[in-house]
């Protein structure tokens, strides 16, 4: 019974928190929230998982919630390779912006006499 | 031969030892020799701009593909109409750019690569010789293209070849993407015989061997997101 109350109360939190975020992230935190509501109904009836397991062809509820977790969790890794992919090709944009506008050329070094560049 | 309207550019990172000399070198036949710091922690910056390179440096460590695609932009808007690509290691020399340059201005192609397997590589050895073999033939699986050497550092383009050839491979997968590009917008390709001069300073500044499947990784995840 107490793992069911501690289960609730993360889910609910994960929930509230979703809700607050809702109007930055609406497809997202809408997602998120109508997850942890099935969550929180699931763990409140574990014998449905069971019968829904039944129907697909696996033993145990326990079982059809590890897969669907392992599925969740690749596609949650390839979602953030490709934003973290995504990343990299700002920071190179920004950086050649930046080294392509702060161009040195030889004559300013030469004009400039023998004036040391600062260095990073 | 002074080669007018020709801008060189060179990826460099941590290459104060060397870039003096090879930008040196370059100097009374390039008109444009575009070193591109790629965030180096060394001098390699204050060394080329005394050797004579205009200099842009990345703020960060990127990779010689995003250095070498930084370079070629910045000669673009600056109006050249000649790119070429050349190690900052010294493992080139400047009369096999000339020689490149020369055929790419007959007008039969859009890019001339420089090969070492037309020419001669003052001691390649052995296992890079076979790694660059399976590059080639790697090469020829995807790309289509009939090239002798996948993997030279030495190329010349005409700045409308440059502009079609996008770069987005930041690390060294970039010398495949460009090929992969030339397939993909049809360009003119031409080789040329070039020797690579292996030195003790390039072969340890040089990649690994091993690097090979980090490329072939990159290209599979780049091939992922377009």
């Amino acid at each position: 019974m107490s793992i069911q109350i501690l289960l609730t109360a993360c889910f609910g939190a994960v929930a509230l928190y979703a809700l607050a975020q809702h109007s930055r992230i609406r497809i997202i935190a809408r997602g998120l929230i109508l997850l942890s509501l099935t969550a929180i109904f699931f763990v409140w009836n574990p014998g449905l998982t069971s019968l829904i397991a039944g129907f697909l062809g696996i033993g145990r509820g326990t079982d059809l919630v590890m897969y669907f977790l392992f599925v969740l969790l690749v596609f949650q890794l390839l979602v953030l390779h490709l934003k973290l992919q995504n990343q990299l090709v700002l920071i190179t944009r920004l950086a050649r912006r930046f080294a392509i506008d702060s161009a040195r050329f030889p004559e300013e070094a030469a004009g400039a006499g023998s004036r040391d560049e600062p260095q990073a | 031969m002074h080669l007018g309207d020709l801008w060189v550019i060179m990826a460099a990172y941590n290459e104060a030892e060397v870039i003096g000399r090879v930008v040196a070198g370059l100097r009374p036949t390039a008109a444009k020799v575009v070193v591109v710091d790629d965030g180096s922690r060394d001098q390699t910056a204050r060394v080329a701009l005394r050797a004579g390179a205009i200099v842009l440096s990345h703020p960060v460590n990127l990779g010689q593909g995003a250095a070498l695609a930084t370079g070629i932009q910045f000669a673009l808007e600056r109006g050249g109409a000649f790119v070429a690509t050349f190690d900052a290691d010294g493992q080139h020399r400047v009369e096999d750019l000339s020689r490149l340059y020369a055929l790419l201005r007959e007008g039969n192609a859009d890019v001339v690569l420089g090969s070492r397997f037309l020419g001669t590589a003052a001691e390649m050895p052995a296992a890079r010789r076979l790694l660059l073999r399976a590059a080639v033939a790697f090469t020829r699986l995807t790309t289509g293209l009939r090239l002798t050497d996948s993997h030279n550092g030495l190329r010349v383009m005409t700045a409308a070849a440059a502009e079609r050839i996008r770069i987005t491979q930041n690390g060294m997968a970039h010398a495949s993407e460009i090929l992969e590009e030339i397939a993909r917008h049809r360009l003119r390709v031409l080789e040329a015989p070039v020797t690579v001069l292996y030195t003790d300073y390039s072969l340890a500044k040089g990649q690994r061997s091993l690097n090979a499947v980090n490329i072939l990784l990159d290209l599979l995840t780049g091939r992922l997101q377009r």
